[in-house]
């Protein structure tokens, strides 16, 4: 494992990595927020996607959000990284693919993204940006996990010493 | 590969445990299952109001949460109505809702209902309700047939 070799790459630079790492982190964080405040909305909004049994939207109302909250946290923390990381990635892939057959299905749903009382349709424009989350959540993944950098702007770093 | 996985499973189980743990405090939250459909076809009965099932209600009636509101006319009301519920009758709505008023304002909640999923007047008594500016107000669709029908005890009187 390396850490933080800066081979003159911007790319693999430790500040890049710790910008887009807390960019990441921040968009879950706030998308968590909403959502667990009215947790009635979302499950509406869950549902409207009509890709779970009923049964479960509920409870994925009531979790998901504390996911990316924790997932979203550990990430700007720098502790349990690349567990945060695999999680964000998936539900990244997950979103899209949610966005996207419903966008192939024509049907009429709000996203529910960030703001449960959103009224703004899922367009392209809404696949484009998660695109980008997700994007930056592969770029993470193929830097912590795959290359195995280890950062020191970490609290599991902090924590070592 | 494994470090990752062991520690996004340990991170879907703490979020798990918060978010049911902290669900569970809260006042307004919501069931972890619900009949999402029949909530829905409630819901288009209901105008768009929210609508509340024959469990709930139950729940509602033996814990006292909730103050039922009958919208029905008062001979109906007289003839046999929920324990507990008040008579505010629809057409007579402009006479009666200050009587009640303090009542209405006080209560936590109000469910309002009338004879079944074939009636408006327990959606028309919602939107004057709402527009008298009261809040949480719910609609029993299933009114007093499905009530009396699940064998639920039903009382003959006035308010």
């Amino acid at each position: 494992m390396g850490e933080d070799r800066h081979t003159g790459n911007w790319l693999t630079h430790p500040i890049t990595a710790l910008v887009l790492r807390i960019v990441l982190g921040c968009v879950f964080i706030y998308a968590s927020l909403d959502k667990i405040r009215h947790p009635d909305l979302f499950a509406e909004a869950v549902y409207n996607y009509q890709l779970l049994p009923e049964v479960a939207v509920n409870l994925v109302a009531i979790c998901l959000p504390w996911v990316e909250l924790l997932s979203g946290s550990l990430l700007v923390l720098g502790l349990w990284m690349q567990g945060s990381i695999l999680i964000l990635s998936g539900l990244m892939v997950v979103f899209i693919g949610a966005l996207g057959i419903n966008l192939a299905r024509g049907l009429d749903v709000h996203c529910g993204c960030f703001i449960t009382q959103s009224t703004d349709p899922i367009t392209i424009l809404t696949l484009f940006r998660d695109s980008l989350f997700l994007l930056l959540a592969f770029y993470l993944f193929w830097l912590y996990q795959i290359r195995g950098i280890e950062t020191k702007f970490s609290l599991a770093q902090v924590l070592k010493r | 590969m494994k470090r990752s996985l062991l520690q996004s499973i340990g991170i879907i189980i703490i979020s798990g445990a918060l978010g049911i743990g902290v669900h569970a405090f809260r006042a307004e939250g919501i069931p972890l299952m619900e009949r999402w459909q029949e909530k829905v076809l409630n819901e288009q009965l209901t105008g768009g109001f929210p609508a509340v099932s024959l469990k709930q209600v139950k729940e509602a009636y033996k814990s006292g949460a909730a103050l039922l509101v009958d919208a029905r006319d008062p001979e109906f009301f007289e003839r046999g109505h929920i324990p507990g519920a008040v008579s505010l009758p629809v057409r007579d709505f402009d006479s009666v809702f200050p009587k009640l008023e303090e009542q209405l304002r006080a209560a936590p909640r109000v469910i309002t209902y009338c004879d079944g999923a074939s009636c408006e007047m327990s959606v028309e008594l919602t939107e004057k309700l709402l527009f008298a500016g009261l809040e949480y107000i719910e609609i029993f669709t299933g009114g007093i047939q499905q009530w009396q029908g699940a064998g639920q005890p039903v009382v003959a009187g006035k308010n």
